[in-house]
């Protein structure tokens, strides 16, 4: 390359200036189905993703991310035997 | 910023700083879909402790949030690429160049290859399922990082109630297709529930080059 800097990546070195990445902002552990929180200033939907890891082989709970609020609530699915996970890490990653 | 590092992309979007750990690439591998209790999907994990899995998705394929916190797809094997953030990961030493934050975490290092990017996305698709919304993506690799599950019945006056999941269709090498793929009926000869929805479900999907 002729200037700028270059990384390794799972694809090979690239150019910093086309890349996006993932970075771990926030990393919670959460031990109820339904309940709120709120993300770390400066990350809000249009720049971050929510994302889940789920210890107790459970329905994943629904989330919204309105701003910086995060919910997360007991999956109303009918009929399942399978409940809403109370033993989950609710993650916030910044891509943008 | 005052000070400190950062690097941006041409979006201006940073890619690297001294605050936040990346994710980096653990391992790439194909593994073997465990069958689902009705032997209609291949069941996968979605995160193994903390490092989130990334699949690549055929051309055609369907990625979907399993009941269970899992992934279910058609395939009954998939490559797959293990992330980490490198935090969690030792610092080699050596040579190269590594970044840690004010705490002494590690947040970047040059030892270890980037999970790259392709975008975010959150798709809104109609509960009814009536809709579906494409994303144009390159890349191949998927991670579905929280997972939204909706029953519905299957047709009006049916006493028949079925799970859908709201993931990805790929129907092209830059296409995918974002909407309600039927996972199983889950009770029969239910009556007296509604027929017809509403609302707008949310679909995350994090797609790596």
């Amino acid at each position: 390359m002729a200037y700028g800097m270059e990384i390794r990546t799972a694809n090979g070195f690239e150019s910093i200036a086309g890349l996006r990445s993932a970075q771990l902002a926030y990393r919670s552990l959460k031990s109820t189905a339904s309940g709120t929180d709120t993300a770390p200033s400066g990350f809000t939907s249009s720049n971050s993703i929510l994302a889940l890891e789920i210890n107790d082989g459970k329905t994943p709970p629904e989330l919204t991310f309105d701003g910086s609020d995060i919910t997360w609530t007991e999956n109303d699915i009918s009929y399942t035997s399978i409940p809403t996970s109370t033993d989950f890490y609710l993650m916030v990653w910044r891509v943008r | 910023m005052a000070y400190g590092f950062s690097a941006e992309n041409d979006n201006g979007e940073i890619v690297i700083d001294d605050s936040l750990p990346i994710y980096s690439l653990v391992d790439e591998t194909t593994v073997s879909g465990t069958t689902s209790p009705d032997h209609s999907w291949y069941e996968y994990d979605a995160c193994v402790g903390a490092t989130p899995l990334f699949y690549k998705m055929p051309n055609p394929s369907v990625l979907l949030p399993g009941e269970n916190g899992k992934i279910l797809s058609g395939e009954s094997s998939l490559q797959v690429r293990e992330a980490q953030d490198i935090s969690g990961r030792p610092s080699l030493g050596g040579y190269g160049m590594e970044i840690f934050d004010a705490s002494g975490n590690m947040v970047f290092s040059s030892s270890y290859d980037m999970v790259p990017i392709d975008d975010q996305y959150v798709a809104e698709v109609d509960y009814d399922n009536s809709t579906s919304v494409d994303i144009t993506a390159s890349g191949d690799w998927v991670h579905l990082p929280s997972t939204t599950l909706r029953a519905k019945y299957v047709a009006s006056g049916s006493t028949d109630v079925a799970l859908y999941a709201f993931g990805l269709r790929r129907s092209s090498s830059t296409l995918y297709e974002v909407r309600g793929l039927f996972v199983r009926i889950i009770a029969t000869g239910v009556s007296g529930a509604p027929t017809s929805f509403s609302g707008v479900v949310k679909v995350p999907a994090l797609i790596s080059l």
